[in-house]
Protein backbone atom coordinates (compact mmCIF):
# COMPACT_ATOMS: atom_id res chain seq x y z
CA UNK A 1 0.00 0.00 0.00
CA UNK A 2 0.96 3.63 -0.50
CA UNK A 3 1.12 6.08 2.41
CA UNK A 4 1.66 9.80 2.73
CA UNK A 5 4.13 11.02 5.34
CA UNK A 6 4.29 14.73 6.20
CA UNK A 7 7.65 16.22 7.16
CA UNK A 8 8.08 19.01 9.71
CA UNK A 9 10.87 21.36 10.76
CA UNK A 10 14.35 19.95 10.07
CA UNK A 11 12.78 16.77 8.59
CA UNK A 12 11.31 18.92 5.83
CA UNK A 13 14.80 20.24 5.13
CA UNK A 14 16.31 16.76 5.21
CA UNK A 15 13.64 15.31 2.91
CA UNK A 16 13.68 18.34 0.62
CA UNK A 17 9.87 18.29 0.52
CA UNK A 18 6.75 18.77 2.70
CA UNK A 19 5.41 15.28 2.15
CA UNK A 20 6.64 11.94 0.91
CA UNK A 21 4.83 8.95 -0.52
CA UNK A 22 6.13 5.61 0.64
CA UNK A 23 5.31 2.09 -0.52
CA UNK A 24 4.90 -0.50 2.25
CA UNK A 25 3.41 -4.00 2.61
CA UNK A 26 -0.26 -4.14 3.63
CA UNK A 27 -1.22 -3.72 7.30
CA UNK A 28 2.07 -2.05 8.31
CA UNK A 29 3.08 -0.70 11.69
CA UNK A 30 4.38 2.84 12.14
CA UNK A 31 7.83 1.25 12.52
CA UNK A 32 7.48 -0.44 9.11
CA UNK A 33 6.79 2.94 7.52
CA UNK A 34 9.80 4.49 9.27
CA UNK A 35 11.95 1.56 8.11
CA UNK A 36 10.77 2.04 4.52
CA UNK A 37 11.75 5.72 4.72
CA UNK A 38 15.12 4.80 6.24
CA UNK A 39 15.77 2.40 3.35
CA UNK A 40 15.61 5.38 0.98
CA UNK A 41 18.76 6.71 2.69
CA UNK A 42 19.88 10.32 2.62
CA UNK A 43 19.75 13.01 5.28
CA UNK A 44 16.23 12.02 6.39
CA UNK A 45 17.34 8.45 7.17
CA UNK A 46 19.89 9.82 9.64
CA UNK A 47 17.28 11.92 11.38
CA UNK A 48 14.60 9.19 11.64
CA UNK A 49 15.79 7.52 14.88
CA UNK A 50 15.27 10.87 16.66
CA UNK A 51 11.85 11.55 15.07
CA UNK A 52 8.53 10.95 16.80
CA UNK A 53 5.58 10.04 14.60
CA UNK A 54 2.15 11.64 14.94
CA UNK A 55 -1.23 10.66 13.55
CA UNK A 56 -3.86 13.36 13.94
CA UNK A 57 -3.20 15.13 17.26
CA UNK A 58 -1.46 12.18 18.93
CA UNK A 59 2.07 10.86 19.13
CA UNK A 60 2.05 7.17 18.23
CA UNK A 61 4.54 4.39 19.08
CA UNK A 62 6.41 2.51 16.37
CA UNK A 63 4.36 -0.63 17.20
CA UNK A 64 1.00 0.97 16.31
CA UNK A 65 -0.81 -0.42 13.27
CA UNK A 66 -1.38 2.09 10.51
CA UNK A 67 -5.09 2.30 9.66
CA UNK A 68 -6.48 3.07 6.22
CA UNK A 69 -6.56 6.81 5.69
CA UNK A 70 -3.96 7.58 8.39
CA UNK A 71 -1.57 10.34 7.46
CA UNK A 72 1.69 10.15 9.37
CA UNK A 73 3.73 13.16 10.41
CA UNK A 74 7.45 13.06 11.20
CA UNK A 75 8.34 15.22 14.21
CA UNK A 76 12.12 15.74 14.53
CA UNK A 77 13.76 17.06 17.75
CA UNK A 78 11.81 20.06 19.02
CA UNK A 79 13.10 23.53 19.91
CA UNK A 80 10.35 25.93 20.88
CA UNK A 81 10.71 28.99 23.08
CA UNK B 1 -9.56 30.09 28.58
CA UNK B 2 -9.81 27.97 25.50
CA UNK B 3 -7.99 30.17 23.03
CA UNK B 4 -5.35 28.86 20.60
CA UNK B 5 -1.96 28.07 22.16
CA UNK B 6 -0.23 28.30 18.78
CA UNK B 7 -0.77 31.49 16.80
CA UNK B 8 0.63 33.34 13.82
CA UNK B 9 -0.38 36.80 15.04
CA UNK B 10 1.76 38.84 17.49
CA UNK B 11 1.35 37.78 21.14
CA UNK B 12 -0.05 40.09 23.80
CA UNK B 13 1.10 39.53 27.37
CA UNK B 14 -1.17 42.37 28.53
CA UNK B 15 -4.23 40.66 27.02
CA UNK B 16 -3.36 37.34 28.64
CA UNK B 17 -2.80 39.02 32.03
CA UNK B 18 -6.17 40.78 31.74
CA UNK B 19 -7.96 37.59 30.71
CA UNK B 20 -6.62 35.54 33.62
CA UNK B 21 -7.19 37.92 36.57
CA UNK B 22 -8.74 36.31 39.68
CA UNK B 23 -9.44 37.61 43.18
CA UNK B 24 -8.02 34.53 44.96
CA UNK B 25 -4.52 34.94 43.46
CA UNK B 26 -2.02 37.32 45.04
CA UNK B 27 0.88 36.32 42.79
CA UNK B 28 1.34 36.80 39.07
CA UNK B 29 4.47 35.40 37.41
CA UNK B 30 5.01 35.88 33.70
CA UNK B 31 7.64 34.93 31.14
CA UNK B 32 8.21 36.38 27.68
CA UNK B 33 10.73 34.88 25.32
CA UNK B 34 11.86 37.40 22.72
CA UNK B 35 14.00 36.97 19.63
CA UNK B 36 17.63 37.95 20.28
CA UNK B 37 20.18 39.01 17.69
CA UNK B 38 22.84 36.37 18.34
CA UNK B 39 23.25 32.63 18.85
CA UNK B 40 26.53 30.85 19.64
CA UNK B 41 28.59 33.74 18.34
CA UNK B 42 26.66 34.26 15.10
CA UNK B 43 24.58 37.31 14.28
CA UNK B 44 20.87 36.51 13.84
CA UNK B 45 18.61 38.56 11.55
CA UNK B 46 15.28 36.79 12.21
CA UNK B 47 13.72 33.46 13.17
CA UNK B 48 11.10 31.30 11.52
CA UNK B 49 9.05 29.12 13.88
CA UNK B 50 6.87 26.26 12.70
CA UNK B 51 4.75 23.77 14.63
CA UNK B 52 2.71 20.62 14.25
CA UNK B 53 -0.36 22.51 15.42
CA UNK B 54 -2.74 19.63 16.30
CA UNK B 55 -0.21 17.89 18.57
CA UNK B 56 1.21 21.18 19.90
CA UNK B 57 -2.22 22.52 20.88
CA UNK B 58 -3.08 19.32 22.75
CA UNK B 59 0.33 18.99 24.43
CA UNK B 60 0.51 22.59 25.65
CA UNK B 61 -2.91 22.15 27.30
CA UNK B 62 -1.74 18.90 28.90
CA UNK B 63 1.47 20.52 30.17
CA UNK B 64 -0.49 23.45 31.63
CA UNK B 65 -2.79 21.01 33.46
CA UNK B 66 0.20 19.00 34.69
CA UNK B 67 1.90 22.13 36.05
CA UNK B 68 -1.31 23.42 37.68
CA UNK B 69 -1.68 20.08 39.45
CA UNK B 70 1.99 19.59 40.44
CA UNK B 71 2.58 23.14 41.63
CA UNK B 72 -0.89 23.81 42.99
CA UNK B 73 -1.43 26.92 40.86
CA UNK B 74 -4.95 27.76 39.62
CA UNK B 75 -3.80 29.56 36.45
CA UNK B 76 -1.12 28.41 34.02
CA UNK B 77 -1.35 29.46 30.39
CA UNK B 78 1.16 29.42 27.52
CA UNK B 79 0.93 30.76 23.97
CA UNK B 80 3.62 30.22 21.32
CA UNK B 81 3.93 32.10 18.07
CA UNK B 82 4.76 30.69 14.63
CA UNK B 83 5.93 32.26 11.38
CA UNK B 84 8.66 34.81 10.77
CA UNK B 85 9.72 36.82 13.84
CA UNK B 86 12.03 39.82 13.79
CA UNK B 87 14.56 40.69 16.51
CA UNK B 88 12.74 41.77 19.68
CA UNK B 89 9.44 40.12 18.80
CA UNK B 90 7.86 37.77 21.33
CA UNK B 91 7.95 34.04 20.55
CA UNK B 92 6.39 32.66 23.75
CA UNK B 93 4.44 33.99 26.71
CA UNK B 94 3.54 32.19 29.92
CA UNK B 95 1.28 33.42 32.70
CA UNK B 96 0.91 31.80 36.12
CA UNK B 97 -1.31 33.04 38.92
CA UNK B 98 -1.36 31.58 42.39
CA UNK B 99 -2.17 32.50 45.96
CA UNK B 100 1.49 33.10 46.87
CA UNK B 101 4.70 33.86 44.97
CA UNK B 102 6.88 30.79 45.56
CA UNK B 103 4.70 28.38 43.59
CA UNK B 104 4.13 30.97 40.85
CA UNK B 105 7.89 31.37 40.24
CA UNK B 106 8.43 27.60 40.23
CA UNK B 107 5.46 26.91 37.96
CA UNK B 108 6.30 29.53 35.33
CA UNK B 109 9.82 28.15 35.04
CA UNK B 110 8.57 24.54 34.85
CA UNK B 111 5.94 25.21 32.21
CA UNK B 112 8.36 27.05 29.91
CA UNK B 113 10.94 24.24 30.25
CA UNK B 114 8.34 21.58 29.47
CA UNK B 115 7.01 23.41 26.41
CA UNK B 116 10.55 23.91 25.06
CA UNK B 117 11.49 20.25 25.61
CA UNK B 118 8.33 18.42 24.56
CA UNK B 119 6.09 20.38 22.20
CA UNK B 120 6.56 19.95 18.43
CA UNK B 121 7.76 23.45 17.57
CA UNK B 122 10.86 24.15 15.47
CA UNK B 123 13.06 27.20 15.23
CA UNK B 124 15.04 28.08 12.12
CA UNK B 125 17.62 30.79 12.66
CA UNK B 126 18.61 33.09 9.82
CA UNK B 127 22.08 34.60 10.20
CA UNK B 128 23.66 37.86 9.14
CA UNK B 129 25.93 35.93 6.71
CA UNK B 130 22.87 34.80 4.73
CA UNK B 131 22.86 31.19 5.97
CA UNK B 132 20.23 29.52 8.14
CA UNK B 133 19.96 26.49 10.42
CA UNK B 134 17.44 24.73 12.62
CA UNK B 135 18.30 24.95 16.31
CA UNK B 136 19.33 21.54 17.73
CA UNK B 137 16.39 20.31 19.73
CA UNK B 138 15.17 17.61 22.10
CA UNK B 139 14.05 14.32 20.59
CA UNK B 140 10.47 13.36 21.52
CA UNK B 141 10.76 9.91 19.91
CA UNK B 142 10.96 8.29 23.37
CA UNK B 143 7.89 10.22 24.49
CA UNK B 144 5.93 8.71 21.57
CA UNK B 145 6.96 5.20 22.66
CA UNK B 146 6.33 5.42 26.38
CA UNK B 147 4.08 8.40 26.91
CA UNK B 148 6.73 9.60 29.37
CA UNK B 149 8.91 12.59 28.57
CA UNK B 150 12.51 11.35 28.45
CA UNK B 151 13.81 14.92 28.62
CA UNK B 152 12.12 15.41 32.00
CA UNK B 153 13.69 12.31 33.59
CA UNK B 154 15.27 13.11 36.91
CA UNK B 155 13.95 16.64 36.94
CA UNK B 156 11.34 15.81 39.60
Amino acid sequence: MELVVHCHGPARHAAGTDSLTVEVADDPTVGDVVDALAAQGGALAELLPRCAVAVGDELVPRTRRVRPGDELALLPPVAGG
Amino acid sequence: MDTPRIQDAPLSLDALIAATARPDCGALATFSGTVRDHHQGKGVTHLVYSAHAPVAERMIREIEAEVRERHGVPVCHVVHRTGRLEIGETAIIAVVRSAHRAEAFAAVSAVVDAVKHRVPIWKEEHYTDGTSAFVEGCSIAELAETGAPATEAGRG
